[in-house]
């Protein structure tokens, strides 16, 4: 008999018969029905936007609206898992079709290790900021992506991750992680994207639990993380090749921690070594390989009342300079919104933000705008048939764990 | 070793007792009675009791461990045992962040020590201790629990029992027992009771944090000075949390573990007993569920219900224990053997929805001999062969 023929017979009867196995376990003895969550989140605002050069432009933005679905359950040690997938709606510029999987993971934890793998949110920065999308300030918040064409953010927030977290007592968390960001800008042309890890970095965070906000200091959150891009031939050229640095730090800091008028303060700051010699911006993706400089911080207002938010007000600002370029780059943004609370998880949400740029950064992003924003926000987290608590829970904090 | 004469000889302490195979094997310790007694101490004519809640773990069964409120750090609490017309004293201290009142089931205390927040005192505030006082009476079986947040603290754990007793006790008088013991039901969610302790939680440290800075507000906690008040500051615009729009819970609980004090099958206490001998058994239910209890092999005589003793004791086999109530039975040793007593809604005797768990319990005869408890000595299945199991009773996990 040929042999190739033999093989292709063993295999068949192997996945067969695995199929059988995996079909009959589940079959006879049914499955531990697993915790259900669900987290949904709705951003529907109307755009106007007026650029320096006189044109206006109204339209209306879905973009960052997504639903996330996750399923968690206890494994046999006193570990557990979680399958995460979620979609979201993304920009209509984006290239990226109608729906963008941007969750799709597994998590195996216990009390101090957390194991994560598929895709998802990279640790592009340490902390978020209270704009109304998530990618509002992403050029001064987020380590942006060198391998990308730049059409879109979510090449720079999403990616295929592996990552590692060692939590030590119950706040400090060292998390070495592993990415692949997206690619489609190469060096030649017929070069495809090769799906290894295309960056790494280690991340150490101090994090003061949210269910222990009103019995915290001054303090909430600190982080620090060194993060590289492993740039090769097929990104630079024959022969080349080059490691991009890329170091954040960040804080929160509780001004007012009063449950009524809550006040705190965030900023981080982050720089990029850039590639050698880099003087001049030829395209898009070149911003993420420039050396530069970035400082973006918020200010919070929180009413809450009868134990609910009912307004937040935020003031952010940010700069970020590329001061190796041949004239000076420079992106300035400040931006304000009010979030009005109407319902149980429908806020009225309006913003304001203007974004200055200078030098060659204008040429990509464009000239300076003011852009006015209104709409509804519509958030949603919950647990269905729930089993057992979370490592940030009071009662595992402050009572000692129960796996 | 056969225990019959042992028993027989009726010279036999407890400890020897505790150390024969068959209550090594069975669980049994033997106590002269359970759950523990917490001691007073004396102040003339008064017997000062102390007792504190605090957060801590329980082991409902083997591997099951959840989070609790426990009085003393026990669930149940300590039992608390006075004689009729005693003057009591208790201090009670909260340990926890939360809020918590005891009230006296079923005892004539004076309506401002009966427990019950916003009605009869206002709570018992983290760090503070509050001392109630009152005369024992009516004479019988009785408990204590919270009553701040009932639905939650009951089947968190905050119970215990409270037994007045009577040196007359008509009860002893007829059937005459050494041995006694108090069983306390209850039946726990224990998802909502995570869920809503840790909401709980949540909020009193916010509602501390801004009462330390004497900024009390009384909405924060729906408190208002009467009806009217709370209508008309609804026409104002406050949401009471019990509507869907504010902070109103997706559902009631519905309890997945069942257990005796404080445990599940097969943490479950037994009961011990002697060919001949008369127990008297104490029930009391802390829990929201309904109770049909039922004994093999025997009748046994229910002799108080509410601790008021029965003018006519009724022979039965199976009795209902409702939420609240307190029902006080003998059971002679006529039949000797390993008897189960468990809840014949056998939902309740079930661990997370498993059977069997929850409240299932053995009667268990000391003096019964070892050839007895050979497994199938009338032959049959082979499972003890294969299993290398010789004796009865086992722990049984999957029926």
């Amino acid at each position: 008999m040929n042999n190739k023929y033999l093989l292709k017979g063993i295999r068949f009867t192997v996945a067969t018969c695995l199929s059988i196995i995996a079909l009959t376990a589940t079959d006879i003895h049914g499955q531990v029905t697993p915790e259900f969550g669900m987290a949904a989140r709705g951003v529907f605002s109307g755009n106007f936007e007026d650029r320096n050069s006189g044109s206006h432009s109204a339209v209306s933005d879905f973009s960052d609206s997504g639903l996330l679905l996750g399923l968690r359950q206890k494994l046999y040690s006193n570990w557990r898992s979680r399958f995460v997938m979620g979609m979201q709606f993304p920009d209509a510029d984006s290239e990226l079709g109608q729906v963008f999987y941007h969750q799709v993971f597994i998590q195996v934890e216990n009390l101090h290790n957390i194991i994560k793998f598929g895709r998802s949110r990279v640790k592009g920065s340490l902390i978020e900021f209270p704009t109304l999308r998530d990618d509002d300030a992403l050029r001064f918040t987020e380590k942006l992506n060198p391998f990308a064409t730049g059409k879109n953010t979510e090449d720079s927030q999403y990616g295929n991750v592996l990552e590692y977290t060692r939590i030590f007592g119950k706040r400090v968390w060292l998390t070495a992680h592993g990415e692949h960001y997206a690619e489609s800008v190469f060096s030649m042309p017929n070069q495809v994207d090769e799906f290894g890890l295309n960056s790494a970095g280690v991340n150490l965070e101090y994090r003061v639990p949210a269910s222990q906000r009103w019995n915290r200091g001054l303090i909430q959150y600190i982080g620090v993380a060194v993060n590289a891009f492993f740039l090769e031939d097929r990104h630079l050229g024959p022969e080349r090749s080059e490691t991009l640095i890329n170091v954040i730090a960040a804080t929160i800091i509780n001004i007012h921690p009063d449950p009524v008028n809550f006040w705190d303060f965030r900023v981080q700051g982050s720089f990029t070594n850039g590639l050698t010699g880099m003087k001049r911006l030829r395209n898009e993706v070149d911003l993420a390989r420039a050396q530069s400089s970035a400082i973006y911080a918020s200010l919070r207002y929180l009413r809450r009342t009868l134990e609910r938010p009912s307004i937040q007000v935020t003031l952010s600002g940010g700069y970020k300079i590329y001061p190796e370029l041949y004239n000076s780059s420079h992106q300035v943004q400040v931006t304000g919104n009010v979030a009005v609370r109407i319902g149980d998880g429908l806020d009225l949400v309006t913003q304001a933000l203007y974004e200055k740029r200078n030098g060659q950064v204008r040429n990509f992003l464009g000239e300076d705008r003011f852009r006015f924003q209104i709409g509804f926000v519509y958030s949603l987290e919950q647990i269905f048939n729930s089993q057992f608590g979370d490592r940030g829970s009071l009662l595992n904090l402050e009572h000692d764990y129960i796996p | 070793m056969a225990l019959t004469g042992s028993v027989a000889a009726g010279a036999v302490g407890m400890a020897a007792l505790g150390a024969t195979p068959l209550l090594a094997q069975t669980g049994v310790v033997a106590p002269k009675r359970f759950p523990k007694t917490l001691k007073p101490t004396i102040f003339g004519d008064t017997k000062e009791f102390k007792l504190y809640i605090d957060i801590t773990r329980q082991e409902l069964a083997p591997g099951m461990v959840i989070h609790t409120l426990a009085f003393n750090g026990s669930v149940p609490g300590p039992e608390i045992r006075v004689k009729r017309g005693d003057k009591v004293r208790v201090l009670f201290e909260n340990r926890t962040e939360l809020n918590h009142t005891i009230h006296w089931h079923g005892m004539y205390v004076p309506w401002r020590m009966d427990g019950v927040p916003y009605v009869t005192q206002m709570p018992v505030m983290p760090g503070e201790t509050f001392v109630y006082e009152f005369e024992a009476q009516p004479y019988g079986t009785h408990f204590y629990h919270c009553h701040w947040g009932t639905l939650l603290h009951m089947q968190a754990g905050m119970y215990g029992s409270l037994i007045v007793e009577d040196d007359d006790d008509p009860i002893k008088k007829r059937f005459d027992y050494d041995r006694e013991y108090t069983l306390v039901y209850s039946a726990h969610d224990v998802n909502f009771l995570r869920e809503e302790l840790n909401g709980m939680l949540d909020r009193m440290k916010e509602r501390r944090y801004l009462m330390k800075n004497g900024r009390f507000d009384a909405k924060r906690f729906s408190l208002f000075d009467s009806k009217e008040e709370l209508k008309n500051a609804i026409e104002e615009g406050y949401q009471p949390p019990y509507l869907t729009n504010r902070r109103s819970s997706a559902r009631l609980p519905q309890p997945n573990w069942f257990t005796v004090n404080g445990s599940s099958y097969p943490n479950t206490p037994n009961l011990a007993i002697r060919s001949g001998e008369n127990i008297r058994v104490r029930l009391i239910n802390a829990g929201t569920e309904e109770h049909y209890l039922h004994l093999h092999g025997h009748d046994f005589w229910l002799v108080c219900d509410d601790g008021i003793p029965l003018s006519q004791p009724q022979q039965m086999n199976t009795l209902r224990l409702s939420p609240g109530k307190t029902l006080d039975m003998v059971i002679e040793g006529t039949n000797r053997g390993l008897w189960t007593f468990h809840d014949h809604d056998t939902r309740r005797v079930t661990n997370n929805g498993l059977y069997p768990g929850g409240n299932l319990l053995v009667l268990a005869y000391e003096d019964l001999p070892d050839e007895e408890r050979v497994v199938n000595p009338m032959g049959g299945m082979k499972m003890d062969k294969m299993a290398k199991m010789n004796m009865l009773p086992k722990v049984a996990l999957d029926e």
